[in-house]
C-alpha cells in the first residue's frame, strides 16, 4: 500500500488512543487507505488485580464473555426442556472453572490474533499508558516504567470507560464489578449484584440460570432509558424465576468475614439501608454495575485543553471532532450508545474521511440493540415514554401484544408464562411510521437486527402488515399485530 | 541457554501424547522455560521436506529464535509425510493441540500461535518469541 504523501514531520500520521472496538477498527482502516498509525492500550488493573489483553471491553470483559455466559446459563434452560423432548438429561452439572477457562482460551486467542492482524496490517501498537503532552505529543509508559514520547498529526480518542466503585468501605477491598466477573478464578458462590443497569441485570441473569443463588440490590428503577413496559417484565420474570430482589435499597458498608483463597470466594457481610432501616445479609462475592465513567480524565486533558463533561463524556461535532482541531473521539467516550458496532462504524467512516476521499457520517439514529437477560430484550428507536415526549401522545399508536415461542409449548405452566412482548410504536401524524420496536423473547438480537432494516428505511405500520410472517417463529409477532394500547383491549393469548 | 529439541514424533506416535510431552517437559524444567513448539512436514530420506510453506518457514524461524528470551526451547515435532498429514486420521489432526495446518509454530501454555505463511513472516515470528 502506497503510503500517504506526508506534510508533516511527525512520527505518526495518527495515533490512536485505546485498542477496543473503536479504536482497532478505526486503526486499521487508516493503515488500509496508507496512513502511518500507531495504537497505545493499556490497562490499569482492577482493585481485584484483574487486567487482560489488546482488544478493549467488549472482547475481553464486555459483549463476548457476556454472550457466552449468558448462552451457557441458556443451555441449563434448554436442558430441561430438552427432558420434556425425550432426552434423558439426568448427570447434569455445571463447572464454574471449566466455563471460565474456555472462555477465557478464546479471549486470549483473540487477543493474540488482533496483534498479528496489527502487525500483518503494519499498525505500530504499544502496550503502554499514553497522556497528553501537546497536541502533537504523548507520553507513553509501560508496565516496567519505561517512558518514550511519540507525536502524531492527528489523534483518536478511543480509551473507552471502566466501572465505577460507590463511596461505600469496604467496596474496593471486597467487591468486584464486570472487570473481574468473567475471569473469576473461584466460583462465585451467593452473589449480590448491585445495580438496576443492564449490566448488573445481564450478570444476575447468567448466574442464576448457572444455579447460583442470586440477589439484586436496586436504587430504584430498573433499566432506566428503556421502554418502561420492557423493564417491568424482564424485572417480573427475573423475580419469577427465583432472583431475590432488594428494592428499593442501597449499600452501606462491607465487611470482610473470611478472606478469598486462590480457589474460593471471600465470605462478606454487606450492610444495606431499606426503608431508612438498616439491614444486612452475607455473601461471597459482590458485584457492583452502578455504571461507567469514561477514561477522559486519565490522559491528561488539560495539556490539550480537551472540553469534556462533568460526567467526562467528550462532545464531539457530527465528524467525531472534539474542540481541538487534530482530536477525534469515538465509541464509550461519547454520549451516544456505548455499543461496540457503532464504535467501529464511526471508527471506519472517520479514517475514510481523514484518509480517504469519503464524506459519509455515522448515522447515530435508530441503532439497535439487545440486553441478553434471561428473557432476552431487543430494541430499536424510541420507547415509548421517548416517543410520547418528542411526538405528543395523541400521535403516538401502540401495537402490542404478547406471544408464546412454538418450542416452549411444552413446557409445563409456570409464573415465567406471559413474559414474552412485542410492541411497535407508531407516529400517526406521520402515515404511522413506525419510531420504536421492542421484542421480548428468544433470539432477541436476531430478530431485532433483521426488522431494525425496515426502521432505518422509514417502514409504516401497514408495511408490517404487508409483510407475511414465517411459522412458527417468534418473529411472525411483528407481522400480525392488531391491538392497540390505546383500546384498551386485553393482550392475553389466544390460539394460533 | 537456548536449547533445541529435534523430536522425531512421526508415525506411530500419537498427536495426543505429543502435547501432554509438551506440557511435560515444560513442567520438569523450570517453570520459567519458554517453551515453543514447531509442527513441520516430516522430511524424506533425502532431507527435503513435502511441505513448501515449512521449508520457508525454517531459516526465519531459526534467526528470530537467536533473539528469544533466555531459557527458550524449541521442539520441532515431525507430524509425517504429505499423505500421512492429509489423513484425517492423523493424530496430530486430533489431538488437544487441534492443528490443523503445517507449519504451525506454537508457545506452548499460551494462546499464541502462527500457521503457514504467516511462520516465514519475519516480524510475525520475532513478536511470538519475544517475551511479554
Amino acid at each position: 500500500m502506497p503510503e500517504l504523501e506526508r506534510a508533516h514531520e511527525y512520527n505518526f500520521d495518527l495515533a490512536v488512543i485505546g485498542g477496543g472496538s473503536g479504536g482497532l477498527a478505526c486503526a486499521k482502516e487508516a493503515a488500509k487507505l496508507g496512513a502511518k498509525v500507531v495504537v497505545f492500550d493499556f490497562v490499569h488493573p482492577t482493585p481485584q488485580k484483574t487486567t487482560w489483553g489488546l482488544g478493549g471491553t467488549c472482547l475481553n470483559v464486555g459483549c463476548i464473555p457476556k454472550k457466552l455466559m449468558h448462552t451457557a446459563s441458556l443451555y441449563g434452560e434448554l436442558i430441561e426442556d430438552a427432558k420434556q423432548y425425550g432426552w434423558d438429561c439426568s448427570k447434569v452439572g455445571h463447572s464454574w472453572s471449566n466455563m471460565v477457562g474456555n472462555i477465557q482460551s478464546h479471549i486470549k486467542a483473540q487477543n493474540w490474533k488482533i496483534r498479528v492482524d496489527l502487525r500483518e496490517k503494519n499498525v505500530t501498537y504499544y502496550n503502554e499508558y499514553a497522556t497528553f503532552v501537546d497536541t502533537h505529543t504523548v507520553k507513553s509508559v509501560n508496565k516496567r516504567g519505561n517512558e518514550r514520547t511519540v507525536t502524531a498529526d492527528k489523534f483518536v480518542l478511543a480509551m473507552g470507560g471502566r466501572p465505577n466503585y460507590p463511596d461505600v468501605p469496604g467496596a474496593q477491598d471486597y467487591a468486584i464489578t464486570s472487570d473481574d466477573i468473567f475471569s473469576l478464578k473461584y466460583h462465585p458462590g451467593k452473589t449480590l449484584c448491585v445495580g438496576a443497569s443492564y449490566i448488573s441485570l445481564e450478570c444476575a441473569g447468567f448466574l442464576h440460570g448457572l444455579g447460583i443463588d442470586t440477589t439484586v440490590l436496586v436504587r430504584s428503577i430498573l433499566l432506566r432509558g428503556f421502554d418502561r413496559d420492557c423493564a417491568d417484565k424482564i424485572g417480573s420474570y427475573m423475580e419469577a424465576s427465583g432472583i431475590k430482589f432488594i428494592r428499593p435499597g442501597t449499600p452501606s458498608r462491607i465487611e470482610c468475614v473470611k478472606e478469598a483463597t486462590e480457589t474460593t470466594a471471600p465470605e462478606l457481610r454487606v450492610f444495606f439501608t431499606v426503608d431508612g432501616e438498616e439491614k444486612s445479609d452475607t455473601f461471597n462475592t459482590v458485584l457492583f454495575a452502578i455504571g461507567r465513567a469514561p477514561l477522559t480524565d486519565k490522559i491528561n486533558p488539560d495539556a490539550i485543553g480537551l472540553k469534556y463533561d462533568p460526567n467526562l463524556k467528550v462532545p464531539v461535532d457530527e465528524a467525531e471532532k472534539t474542540n481541538v482541531d487534530n482530536v477525534y473521539a469515538i465509541g464509550d467516550l461519547l454520549n451516544a450508545p456505548e455499543l461496540t458496532p457503532l464504535a467501529i462504524q464511526s471508527g471506519r467512516l472517520l479514517a475514510k474521511r481523514l484518509y480517504g476521499n469519503s464524506t459519509i457520517l455515522t448515522d447515530y439514529v435508530n441503532v439497535p440493540t439487545t440486553v441478553f437477560t434471561p428473557l432476552e430484550y431487543g430494541s430499536v428507536g424510541l420507547s415509548e415514554d421517548q416517543a410520547v415526549a418528542k411526538y405528543g401522545e395523541e400521535n403516538i399508536e401502540v401495537y402490542h401484544t404478547k406471544h408464546t415461542p412454538t418450542e416452549q409449548v411444552v413446557r409445563e405452566s409456570s409464573p415465567l408464562d406471559g413474559h414474552n412482548f412485542a410492541k411497535l410504536i407508531c407516529n400517526k401524524a406521520d402515515n404511522e411510521r413506525i419510531v420504536g420496536l421492542h421484542y421480548l423473547g428468544p433470539n432477541a438480537g436476531e430478530i431485532t437486527g433483521g426488522f431494525s432494516v425496515g426502521l432505518i428505511m422509514g417502514a409504516t405500520k401497514s408495511d408490517f402488515d404487508r409483510l407475511v410472517g414465517i411459522h412458527p417463529t417468534s418473529s411472525e409477532v411483528f407481522t400480525t399485530l392488531k391491538i392497540t394500547k390505546r383500546s384498551g383491549l386485553s393482550i392475553e393469548e389466544e390460539d394460533c | 541457554p537456548l536449547m533445541l529439541i529435534a523430536a522425531e514424533i512421526g508415525l506411530g506416535s500419537s498427536g495426543i501424547n505429543a502435547e501432554y510431552g509438551l506440557r511435560a517437559v515444560k513442567e520438569y524444567q523450570d517453570s520459567s522455560l519458554h517453551l515453543f513448539a514447531l509442527f513441520t512436514g516430516t522430511p524424506d530420506e533425502n532431507g527435503k521436506s513435502w511441505c513448501p510453506d515449512c521449508v520457508r518457514a525454517d531459516p526465519v524461524i531459526e534467526e528470530a529464535i537467536q533473539n528469544a528470551p533466555e531459557c527458550s526451547c524449541l521442539i520441532t515435532a515431525y507430524v509425517g509425510d504429505r499423505v500421512t498429514w492429509k489423513d484425517r486420521n492423523n493424530n496430530f489432526r486430533k489431538s488437544d493441540l487441534q492443528l490443523t495446518s503445517v507449519p504451525t509454530l506454537i508457545k506452548v501454555g499460551t494462546e499464541k500461535r502462527l500457521e503457514e505463511g504467516q511462520c516465514s513472516n519475519r516480524t510475525l515470528v520475532e513478536m511470538l518469541f519475544e517475551e511479554d
